[in-house]
């Protein structure tokens, strides 16, 4: 549902969006089925537009799934999840004169709660995570779907409910140590920084095609999470993580009769992680070294079909992926967990229906239906799953004004 | 009458001449490139002055982001914008007759004279004036917005619309679709900011996106690590497991198990009498012993500790040597199959040397005091310890209320055990140890899944021992809950590698 409404007070022009999706649905998982749960989507917002140069933005999200989407980790217990995001944001846009470059600085506060065991509660859970971001952003918008981004963000993530037990235990019932030197507590936060660029275009060798390309850079320091040496024992570095994004999707518009347009699309996707981190496996001895160094590349062709009025078509759309992941470092286990002279990769499938069928001007009726599977070399699976099959089922109503 | 039919004839010439310039059209303002191509397939001429007068038969266009702005003789008003092509079929008193090829124009009409063809349609002014605009895109599509007075519209087929003020009609070589209505200027600028809004908001959702994966990726490498679990009754479990070193010749495995605010964990700590090295693979796999070779390096003693915080369960061995079991006097210790850790499986040694330690000093105490133990002197085979009951075994130090669990009578209480597996259906140990003192410590071992469900017997084809049950155990994960008449109703669980468990000899 989106709506939308002006006014002028403050000597500002008001403009606001808002948007509400509310689905309900079922999640399965190698073959079992989680309990049918809804989920709610508001986002909304507010731009005061105080003259030709100045405006200020606003923006408020918030979100609840009850049906765990098939983008989230698999680890144990995998069919329980609910999960709330809240995030607001304030944004200040400023177009000099005789120039079309729009200068964006920013800050967002995000906040993501799970709920994932039956003694997690609300705002108590182990995964809680806080986001805040500083971003400044330079824009050059041509025309509608056409323009060019660069920015820069600052960003802390923090996981208020995550300590390490090893950091709260520091001696055992001997009084020797029971935790090594050096031993973080809030390992998980981090702080990091992402440059990031987009082009959206026409693209120049397909007729009505349309080009968008995205790339990021980012660098993510875990202060308190020291790197861990070939004894197994901490050393005095902290992690650093360093992530290349780059993706591109060309989609092409045609209309095949009077009032059905077909929308054939390509997404590549490649996405590389250095790490200075390692890892020592305790129960078997073997130290990793740049264990979490990880590479991915995917592939997504789709197709959509929009019938009716251009405003408000009917909207059938069927996406496939294809992801392929690849531990450069990470020897690959067998179920017992004994190490096999491979790199740990994993593929990764989904494909994808979806409808949009519009039931008057503002309402629309909305159903999904994902499938996705893994297979991998990694075969040890007794934390977390990387072959596997999921099923998402999704059904609801959204409203346009 | 001669004279005036003469004078008559030539003022109706000079009028009729004077005339012509008025009923045709005039260019009166060009931008950037605007040609104009006389009648006939003749070159094209750019136009750098105006006015041009221009006639039927002419044809006009415009060049990327040019303009060109055409005047008729009653003062109608066209303005061709870029990329444009239009050609003047006909122009006299009564009609204007335009055909636009290409691009889009603005049609300013003053009377009811113009009839505007495109590719796929044509649209006439109806009543007195009337402004739109007309576009035409590659292909012939052509769409009209009328801001002022009626159109008639009629496409190649001839189905005809006639459309009213504010209204947009889009006709194509396979005919019109229903007009719509144009927004106005307040709604346009309402929708563009709502379009703006919408898509700061994409913009704002990226980096969202780019949070939530930050945050699952970090979260994706805790559960992969095995670090954040969940019980067999749903709820949170947390376990961390790392090495210690506490000398050269020593190493301690640390298990910790974390459940709200509660940390049960499980400690390893192993000597050797001589230095280790960085990877202790190779240790571990010579942890139960050595085939055909006894090696330079040897378990000489090891301290196990199990806590809750509140109590404890800690085994001591000292006096380690290695001891070819297979060679030894007592032939019920001989030892038929060893775990390979290299291939996990247990390979036969029937026959061959195998170097085992044996430690000359065992204990086992609880909350600080001995429940048992035994002692030697360079054993050769564990059917040697004398079993203590009246010394500590490690510090030799009598026992006492204070320092042991007594049976009564001032020895050590005396214990039996009893294994079974309660449940028929799902892999649960429970180890009963009663002691003459009245005092009871029971462990219950689970077999956990991937999922943390309790795994069923038939996972393991119903077998509870052997190399086979040993080998396939490795595919689970162990819970371990410990009671004992003296933690008082507490419990000590923990959540324990198998293999570790495989690897020290804790599970033969």
């Amino acid at each position: 549902m989106t709506v939308l409404c002006g006014g002028s007070a403050l000597g500002a022009d008001w403009q606001s969006v808002a948007s509400i999706r509310l689905l309900g649905g079922q999640y399965a998982f190698r073959g079992e089925r989680a309990g049918m749960s809804g989920n709610l989507k508001l986002r909304g917002a507010v731009a005061a537009v105080f003259n030709p140069r100045w405006s200020l933005l606003g923006s408020l999200d918030t979100e609840y799934e009850g049906t765990k989407p098939l983008s989230q980790p698999v680890g144990p217990g995998t069919l329980f999840q609910q999960r709330m995001t809240h995030a607001v944001g304030i944004k200040p846009v400023y177009s000099p004169e005789n120039s079309r470059w729009r200068f964006k600085p920013s800050l967002r506060y995000r906040m993501e709660l799970l709920k994932e065991t039956r003694d997690e509660f609300w705002n108590k859970g182990l995964f809680d995570s806080q986001s805040a971001v500083a971003g400044f952003e330079i824009e050059l918008p041509q025309q509608e779907q056409v323009g060019f981004r660069l920015g820069l963000d600052y960003s802390v993530v923090i996981f208020p409910r995550y300590r390490t037990l090893e950091s709260k235990s520091k001696v055992d019932f001997n009084g020797a140590p029971l935790a090594r030197e050096l031993a973080g507590d809030r390992i998980l936060d981090y702080s990091a920084q992402t440059l990031y660029t987009a082009l959206s275009s026409p693209f120049p060798l397909i007729r009505e095609a349309r080009f968008h390309g995205a790339m990021s850079f980012e660098r993510r320091r875990f202060g308190s999470q020291p790197v861990v040496g070939g004894d197994g024992l901490l050393t005095g570095r902290s992690r650093i993580d360093l992530i290349t994004r780059a993706s591109g999707q060309i989609t092409v518009g045609r209309e095949i009769r009077r009032e059905l347009r077909i929308v054939p699309g390509l997404r590549l996707t490649a996405a590389a992680t250095v790490s200075n981190q390692s890892r020592y496996d305790a129960a078997q001895g073997v130290f990793s070294p740049r264990y979490y160094n990880l590479f991915e590349m995917g592939i997504a062709p789709s197709v959509a079909l929009e019938l009716g009025d251009d405003r408000r078509p009917v909207v059938v759309a069927f996406e496939t992926g294809w992801t392929r992941r690849s531990w450069g470092h990470r020897k690959a286990q067998t179920a017992s967990g004994r190490t096999i002279d491979e790199s740990a990769e994993q593929s990764l499938w989904n494909v994808s229906l979806r409808l949009n069928y519009p039931l008057g001007t503002r309402l629309r009726f909305i159903g999904e239906v994902e499938t996705s599977g893994a297979t991998s070399n990694q075969n040890f699976e007794q934390f977390y799953r990387y072959n596997y099959t999921a099923l998402s089922v999704l059904t609801g109503l959204g409203i346009e004004f | 009458m001669k004279k005036y039919f003469f004078t008559r004839t030539i003022v109706t010439l000079i009028v009729l001449l004077a005339a012509l310039p008025l009923r045709a059209a005039s260019l009166r303002r060009v931008s950037g490139l605007v040609q104009v191509q006389a009648v006939g397939f003749g070159p094209w001429h750019a136009i750098s002055r105006v006015p041009r007068t221009l006639s039927s038969g002419e044809k006009i266009r415009t060049g990327p982001g040019g303009s060109a702005t055409i005047v008729f003789f009653d003062g109608s008003r066209m303005v061709l914008e870029g990329d444009a092509s239009l050609i003047l079929e006909s122009i006299t008193g009564e009609r204007r007759l335009l055909r636009l090829v290409l691009g889009t124009a603005i049609l300013d009409e003053r009377g009811a004279r113009t009839r505007l063809i495109t590719p796929t349609a044509v649209a006439a002014v109806r009543e007195s004036g009337a402004s739109f605009r007309a576009t035409v895109l590659a292909g012939g599509r052509t769409t009209y917005q009328l801001f002022e007075g009626l159109l008639g519209i009629e496409d190649n087929r001839g189905h005809q619309a006639l459309l009213r003020p504010r209204e947009s009609l889009r006709v194509d070589l396979r005919g019109m679709a229903v007009p719509r209505i144009l927004p106005t200027g307040s709604q346009m600028r309402k929708a563009s900011a709502a379009v703006n809004l919408r898509k700061e908001m994409g913009y704002d959702a990226e980096r969202d996106s780019r949070m939530s994966q930050g945050a699952a990726s970090v979260r994706r490498g805790e559960l992969e690590h095995g670090k954040a679990l969940i019980d067999r009754d749903g709820n949170r479990v947390r376990t961390e497991s790392y090495i210690m070193r506490p000398a050269p010749n020593k190493f301690k495995y640390v298990s910790l198990t974390g459940r709200g605010s509660a940390i049960d964990y499980f400690y390893y700590q192993a000597t050797f009498n001589s230095g280790l090295p960085e990877e202790l693979s190779s240790v571990w796999g010579e942890m139960f012993g050595r085939v055909d070779t006894m090696g330079g390096r040897t378990l000489t003693g090891y301290d196990i500790g199990l806590s809750n915080g509140d109590d404890n369960i800690r085994t001591r061995a000292s006096g380690g040597h290695a001891v070819d079991l297979n060679a030894n006097a007592d032939a019920t210790d001989d030892v038929s199959t060893v775990f390979d850790s290299k291939s996990d499986s247990y390979v036969g040694v029937a026959g061959r040397s195998v170097f085992v330690p044996l430690f000359d000093q065992f204990g086992i105490y609880l909350n600080g005091k001995l429940k048992r133990g035994w002692t030697g002197t360079n054993i050769q085979a564990q059917s040697e310890a004398v079993a203590s009951t009246s010394n500590d075994p490690i510090s030799g130090a009598a026992l006492t209320a204070t320092n042991a669990y007594l049976d009564g009578t001032g020895f050590l209480a005396s214990r039996t055990e009893s294994s079974s597996y309660p449940d028929s259906t799902v892999m649960r140990q429970s180890v009963i140890e009663s002691y003459s003192d009245g005092a009871f410590l029971n462990t219950d071992n689970f077999v956990v899944d991937g999922d943390q469900g309790v795994v069923s017997s038939s996972d393991f084809g119903a077998g509870t021992a052997g190399t086979g049950f040993q080998t396939r155990l490795l595919d689970f994960n162990l819970q371990h809950v410990i009671s004992a008449t003296e933690f008082g109703g507490r419990k000590i669980d923990l959540f324990v590698s198998s293999r570790l468990m495989v690897l020290t000899g804790l599970i033969k």
